[in-house]
């Protein structure tokens, strides 16, 4: 019997999946190896938390809603909220997905190609995209259909009708994520550069998380006050109340829990209606900009002979390999955003946080000025200063990033000490700026001494730099040299996970330890103090000794 | 010069031996042609001769300083064109050239003038002060060459220099290969066409699974054709024309075959 082949769509489609659910499972026969096992371990453990963590602050934020709106017999708010969340963040994420997804624009013009129609090309790319934003709307909505069900004992038509609702949901936001953003490509060859995409996929994602958050931590503040939420719905104030008046979906949603089956063909017809008619129209102009993508020309302009003193000047060989370091770092979209900028980036969120739940916030804060009498006031900045110092995975990343130019390095005569003490004092660097920031601002939000900030800045240092030192020796030792995109580098590396758990973990405990042991007050200083530099001794001759002999047996 | 004696490497992760007791001899004062189909061992060997990664066994003399006792004084005496452009595509193609040109320790004004010269002659200077992403592939396999000759090294190692060069650049390369080796100095560079061999080289060796098949200048190679032809008759030889070519493949071909 002749053998059916997929038709072009299908195969399109398959290779998209392919390539963006590219989950490599173990074989059986290397789970025997310890090193696979625990990288299995810990990627399903973090997949756990991730969803737990998630599940958490929705399934609190539907709980408290429920509970303060059943006295007035509006718990059915409860799910309207949940419908927007789930519309909004679906959206958020489709509009961030989908502009990434051009990164790849250069390779996915190959299909033109091929026998494919831009529509189909357009529709191959838009299904990938829901692939990867639906489960996140859906669970959304799952855990207020627990909540919801757990309360209320809906019918068995509740559920049937909200399974169905959330996979219509995602729909609408994709196709007006595309139906705004393929318009704006078409308009400018300076946004279909992989540089701009990346900074402004990171901005726009950076803002709309902040926005996100905002919103999460209005609405925690609004939930922990029954009186307040019960108020501003009576009186139509409420954000999600008002969305849901205009975003058909929403309210198309809430009629088919209502049990209205139409609404739900409604809801269906809608999304794929929607998603249809931008794949017709959008087609070619999408087809365009990806044949269009990442033209690029160089710059012309002559070095002079009056510029060439200065632009050839001779630098010394650690300054020119610390300065390589720096540029090569700060110049890649995906390493500033993941790396340097996180450092900026924190004490945003900080600000943004005080911002939304400001009062509650500055009383907190006034509370634990006058509970702090002890060890607390100079480590809570030292702890902050030493997150911040170590969240930019620029140590615990360093020979990974290098992976593809390491055989030309190799080849040049640099002494592998030198490439070593280049890379420990980059992250030095921005340590530094980590410390500053989060020391000194800890400190100034706790009103500490000049006393006592001065002992939390010595602590930030030595921490910092054992976590750094440390960091690097990992990477030194275990490095990821075989990677296809900068992100497998950094966000996707093992040692950046390893590093910032290992640091959560350290900055908590030493936190947990000085709160539970009653002591003098700067017993943990000269404790941690002491721990800390020996540490830093240790690594950093682990670091220049095995780690500099392992930097030459690396084969790139 | 450059003298590989009895180099081994195998990976350890894969357990392929990629170079099998390899010796290897290159004069100054010529151009020498390293040829061997992909996966021959040839990128190997590059990157054992220039640090990058350690043989299992044997010595690497650059120039008579062994590579492996004196690692930074032996990687002074080379230049090395890498066989891929793409290394540092964020930088700017002056902060390329000025990194290369402080490791080798090399002064303002001789950095300077090396720079300004072999860019005005592969006709790149007027994007010098570009990034190095936007360029074209052959723009960055120039800039590479210009970076491993900014320090007028003695020895000049290329791998697989001809990609992406267009015609006009492939001559200024093949005439500044001439002129590197009519000074004194040692020209090593690999390529997997005959072809470019031919026409470049003054020796040359053939490489297959990682072990030397030939060495010799072009006159042996041509004898080694006539007696292999009168041996068995250019109708049993593996490719139906009597090139240069053909009798690489049949090499290629006879000592795969001898090979268990």
């Amino acid at each position: 019997m002749k053998e059916r082949s997929p038709s072009p769509f299908t195969a399109l489609l398959r290779i998209h999946f392919k390539s963006v659910f590219a989950i490599r499972l173990p074989a059986r026969k290397d789970l025997s190896s310890p090193k696979v096992l625990l990288k299995t371990f810990g990627w399903i453990l973090i997949a756990i938390l991730l969803t737990a963590d998630l599940g958490f602050v929705f399934g609190m934020m539907d709980v408290g809603m429920y509970r303060g709106l059943a006295p007035l017999g509006m718990q059915s708010f409860m799910l309207l909220n949940a419908i927007v969340t789930s519309s909004v963040i679906v959206f958020l994420f489709a509009f961030i997905t989908s502009l990434s997804f051009f990164s790849s624009a250069q390779y996915e013009a190959l299909f033109l190609t091929m026998p494919l129609t831009p529509a189909q090309l357009l529709a191959a790319r838009m299904a990938t995209v829901y692939a990867i934003e639906a489960p996140f709307g859906f669970l959304i909505m799952a855990i207020a259909a627990a909540v919801y069900g757990f309360q209320s004992h809906p019918g068995l038509g509740f559920y049937i009708q909200i399974i169905i609702n959330a996979l219509a949901l995602p729909l609408v936001p994709l196709a007006l994520s595309y139906a705004i953003i393929v318009p704006i490509m078409t308009a400018s060859r300076w946004l279909r550069r992989k540089n701009t995409l990346l900074y402004l996929g990171g901005i726009v994602g950076l803002v709309l998380a902040l926005g996100f958050n905002l919103y999460l931590q209005s609405m925690l503040a609004q939930i922990q006050n029954p009186a307040l939420l019960q108020k501003m719905l009576s009186s139509g104030k409420l954000n999600f109340a008002s969305i849901a008046n205009w975003w058909p979906p929403a309210w198309l949603t809430m009629r088919a829990l209502e049990g209205s089956i139409a609404a739900t063909l409604g809801n269906l017809v809608l999304g794929l209606g929607l998603a249809a008619a931008v794949t017709r129209v959008y087609g070619k102009p999408y087809s365009r900009t990806i044949i269009n993508f990442g033209e690029s020309f160089a710059v012309k302009g002559k070095i002079g002979t009056a510029q060439e003193n200065s632009i050839f000047k001779a630098k010394s060989v650690f300054f020119s390999l610390v300065r390589r370091e720096v540029r090569l770092m700060n110049r890649e979209p995906m390493y500033f955003l993941n790396g340097p900028f996180v450092i900026l980036l924190l004490p945003v969120i900080l600000a943004l946080t005080l911002i939304a739940r400001g009062k509650e916030i500055v009383d907190a804060l006034t509370a634990l000025r006058s509970q702090l009498a002890g060890s607390l006031e100079y480590l809570i900045p030292a702890g902050l200063g030493m997150f911040l110092a170590t969240s930019t995975s620029i140590a615990c990343t360093a020979f990974s990033r290098d992976a593809k130019s390491m055989y030309f390095l190799k080849s040049l005569p640099i002494a592998h000490r030198d490439l070593v003490a280049s890379k420990l004092t980059h992250a030095l660097l921005f340590a530094a700026l980590g410390i500053a920031l989060g020391t000194l601002g800890g400190a100034i939000l706790l009103g500490d001494s000049l006393g006592d900030t001065l002992v939390a800045l010595l602590l930030a240092i030595l921490g910092a730099g054992m976590l750094n030192i440390g960091a690097l020796t990992l990477d030194t030792l275990w490095p990821k040299l075989a990677w296809e995109n900068p992100i497998s580098a950094l966000k996707q590396n093992p040692n950046s996970i390893i590093v910032i758990l290992s640091a959560m973990g350290l900055i908590g405990g030493i936190m947990a330890l000085a709160a539970t042991v009653p002591s003098s007050k700067y017993f943990f200083a000269i404790l941690y103090g002491t721990v800390f530099a020996a540490a830093c001794a240790l690594l950093g001759l682990l670091l220049f000794k095995t780690g500099v002999r392992k930097v030459g047996q690396m084969e790139p | 010069m450059i003298e590989l004696k009895n180099i081994s490497k195998t990976y350890t992760k894969s357990g392929t031996k990629a170079v099998d007791n390899l010796n290897l001899a290159i004069p100054d004062g010529v151009i020498y042609g390293f040829l061997g189909p992909n996966g021959a061992g040839k990128t190997t060997t590059i990157r054992m001769m220039t640090g990058a990664i350690a043989a299992d066994s044997g010595a690497i003399l650059i120039d008579g300083i062994d590579l492996g006792q004196s690692p930074l004084e032996a990687k002074r005496r080379f230049g090395l064109v890498p066989d891929t452009p793409d290394l540092f595509n964020r930088l700017k193609a002056y902060e390329y050239l000025n990194f290369v040109a402080d490791v080798y320790r090399v002064s303002t004004a001789e950095r300077a003038s090396v720079i300004q010269k072999l860019a005005a002659r592969f006709e790149i200077s007027d994007v010098l002060k570009s990034p190095i992403g936007s360029m074209s592939r052959g723009m960055r396999m120039k800039l590479n060459l210009i970076a491993s000759l900014v320090h007028s090294p003695h020895n000049w190692i290329l791998d697989e220099p001809i990609v992406g060069l267009d015609p006009h650049a492939a001559f200024a390369l093949k005439e500044l290969m001439r002129e590197h080796a009519a000074s004194g100095g040692t020209v090593f560079f690999s390529t997997h066409v005959m072809e470019v061999a031919e026409r470049i080289c003054d020796e040359l060796a053939i490489i297959n699974k990682g072990k030397i098949i030939f060495t010799g200048n072009l006159d042996a190679l041509r004898e080694l054709k006539e007696s292999k032809k009168a041996r068995t008759g250019s109708e049993t030889m593996a490719h139906d024309d009597e090139s240069l070519e053909a009798l690489f493949l049949a090499l290629v071909e006879d000592a795969g075959a001898q090979t268990p």
